[in-house]
């Protein structure tokens, strides 16, 4: 009885927004990196029973979190089920039941997600990503606007409608509101959106170049690049504004910031001895530290909520490459090709941008398995889809 | 009594849902605080699902025997779901998080009025650039100085030899009318990262008005802006066009009722 009352009280405080949903301890054997990263065997499942755009949805999503259809013969898992008027699931490995479950709501698709979350959990221990959200940038013609949507593209809303350039969305974490950069008055500079009530604000509006917003997991800091002191380097501040500082007083060109889940460290797109690198830099200031990745030309690096990883863009003559590297530095593996990463919150699945006949469209990827999903594009053939940020 | 201060708990939770809940309905107008960092990130929520979703295990057996029965022998079914708890049996309560509404879009970012520019200091790491609004309203004229525009080796912002003609000839256009002020508009091809292109951009911009202020111009009539990859002058995806939009341009600004 107890254990009831907790739980409804727990829910309805999850619905206030005073409390996120526990973290699943991590029961994945990840042996060593070379393992994690693109080593790994995608985890058999056979689907029977569901239909149409259910069936649709628990396919995508799964395979985005690293499983595969198979004959019941050589599955793992089967999930077998219906979805005439409730959604009904039950999953199975080979020594029994392990789930089962029924799901009504008015919307099939969020239905389908929620039991692919379910199973992901049940059988990875891990946070399934199929209920997240991404905001991403999408250019049609001059302009471009920042638009939000479910993690798969769906859902799809606008966010901006000022018909000038945007730039770099970021999520404050754990929150529906976004920084990012507009162009609305001419030059770049950094607002804060509160989706919620519609709010938007001013955050950075220093002379030059206001761009790259990256706040901080306990939302209390704001790292970007601003160009006031007479070139481009990372600063960061309170999101009040107050303590503004430095990070890289340099005359060379930084970019695209980003924190360590403890909020003591910021990496970021530098140059040591003229050549581009990755940098970490405390957050606090002090001395700029080479992250040693063994790419040519690395820039957009993401550091994972757990903070073992981080992801980043390697540039080379062919293109652009999907590299991931462990926070402390190494060799990074080449993982798939395209740019602009951006970590789900369970640190195993990656957003990222692919070029296709020049013009940009979102993938979806899963790292261990290097599994990959395009997203649906959003306004039409001929716009770009870029710069995603994976809500966390 | 313990079941009493439990349920206490549980009212509480519902009452901050229901006022959370409510926040949605009455999307409120923007406002704009004056100039610069302002306040603290207010509101918001993590209500990200769009639908309210019951979950139960079931309590029938519609296929046969083994299957959407409760729970099954030796099977783990107790083990943190996302609410705390997916033991057979249980009903999940209705997650009744937030709906997102549509944003309000704010019709406009307030301008703010112009500020002085600031005094120009020669530091190590470049000469600040001249604040936002310094020359608003003023009229834009990007044919001008057209065939003035700068180019850039790939991946560089130092301004080469063959460009230094060019840059001398917008010092001139300058010095012979002393009253227009210029935009200059840093770019990049696309081989880069977006980010990475829009430090390289203001780079860019940065480096030629640098040039034109050693040139004796005064760094308040040099306005600049990066792009980034965002406005190609040619938007094919080959060598001669990449090359065409390393550049920085020169529009000419005009006060607005000047002739």
């Amino acid at each position: 009885m107890n254990k009831l009352f907790r739980t409804a009280l727990f829910a309805s405080l999850l619905a206030a927004g005073f409390v996120r949903p526990a973290p699943a301890q991590e029961t994945m054997n990840i042996n060593g990196t070379a393992n994690f990263m693109g080593g790994y065997r995608p985890i058999p499942i056979h689907l029977s029973g569901f239909t149409g755009e259910t069936a649709t949805v628990l396919r995508n999503d799964l395979y985005i979190m690293g499983f595969k259809e198979a004959d019941e013969s050589t599955a793992d898992y089967t999930l077998a089920g219906s979805n005439t008027g409730e959604l009904k699931a039950e999953l199975r490995n080979h020594s029994g039941p392990m789930l089962a479950q029924i799901y009504s709501g008015p919307n099939a698709r969020a239905l389908a997600h929620r039991l692919a979350d379910d199973v992901t959990l049940k059988i990875t221990g891990l946070n399934g990503i199929a209920e997240t959200h991404v905001a991403f940038k999408v250019t049609t013609g001059r302009t471009s606007e920042i638009y939000i949507a479910d993690y798969d593209g769906f859902n799809a809303q606008e966010v901006t409608h000022d018909r000038s350039d945007v730039a770099a969305p970021c999520w404050v974490p754990g929150r529906l509101a976004l920084y990012y950069t507009t162009y609305k008055l001419g030059t770049p500079i950094i607002v804060y959106h509160n989706l919620t009530s519609g709010e938007r604000r001013n955050f950075a509006k220093y002379p030059g170049l206001n761009t790259s917003p990256a706040v901080s997991k306990d939302g209390s800091r704001v790292a970007m690049v601003l160009s006031k002191s007479g070139s481009p380097d990372v600063w960061v501040s309170n999101t009040d504004g107050s303590g503004l500082k430095n990070l890289t007083p340099t005359r060379e060109d930084e970019s695209a910031p980003c924190w360590s889940p403890d909020g003591q460290t910021i990496c970021f797109a530098g140059k040591v001895n003229e050549r581009r690198a990755l940098c970490l830099v405390s957050a606090n200031g002090g001395a700029i530290r080479p992250l040693k990745t063994g790419m040519g030309s690395p820039s957009e690096p993401d550091w994972s909520p757990d903070g073992k990883w981080i992801v980043f863009t390697s540039q080379h003559a062919g293109g652009f490459d999907i590299c991931v590297v462990p926070a402390a530095g190494g060799a990074a593996v080449p993982i798939v090709s395209g740019e602009d990463p951006s970590w789900a919150p369970n640190s195993r699945n990656v957003i990222f941008v692919k070029r296709v006949n020049g013009a940009r469209v979102l993938s979806l990827l899963d790292v261990p398995t290097k599994q990959v999903k395009d997203v649906a594009r959003i306004s039409g053939k001929d716009a770009g889809n870029s710069q995603p940020c994976w809500a966390k | 009594m313990k079941l009493t201060k439990i349920s206490n708990l549980f009212l509480l939770g519902a009452v901050l849902a229901l006022a959370a809940a409510g926040c949605k309905s009455k999307p409120q107008g923007v406002t704009y605080l004056p100039d610069g960092p302002n306040g603290n990130p207010s509101g918001g929520t993590n209500g990200f699902r769009d639908d309210l979703i019951t979950t139960k295990a079931p309590t029938n057996n519609p296929s046969g025997p083994g299957r959407f029965g409760p729970g099954g022998n030796g099977t783990d079914l107790g083990n943190g779901g996302k609410l705390g708890g997916s033991d057979p049996g249980l009903t999940k309560p209705i997650e009744s998080t937030p709906v997102l509404p549509p944003p309000v879009i704010p019709e406009t970012v307030k301008p703010t009025p112009p500020t002085p520019p600031p005094d120009i200091k020669l530091g190590e790491n470049g000469i600040p650039p001249n604040p936002l609004g310094s020359h608003d309203n003023w009229t834009q004229n990007p044919t001008i100085l057209e065939s003035q525009t700068v180019y850039f080796d790939f991946d560089k912002s130092s301004i080469r030899s063959s460009e230094q003609g060019k840059l001398q000839a917008v010092s001139d256009y300058l010095r012979s009318n002393p009253t227009v002020a210029v935009l200059i508009t840093g770019n990049c091809d696309e081989r880069g990262t977006e980010e990475y292109n829009r430090s390289l951009g203001e780079r860019r911009a940065l480096a030629a008005r640098e040039y034109l202020i050693k040139l004796g111009l005064e760094a308040a009539r040099l306005d600049t802006v990066t792009y980034g990859e965002d406005r190609p002058a040619d938007p094919a995806h080959n060598e001669a066009a990449w090359a065409r939009n390393r550049r920085a341009e020169f529009i000419i600004l005009t006060a607005p009722g000047a002739k």
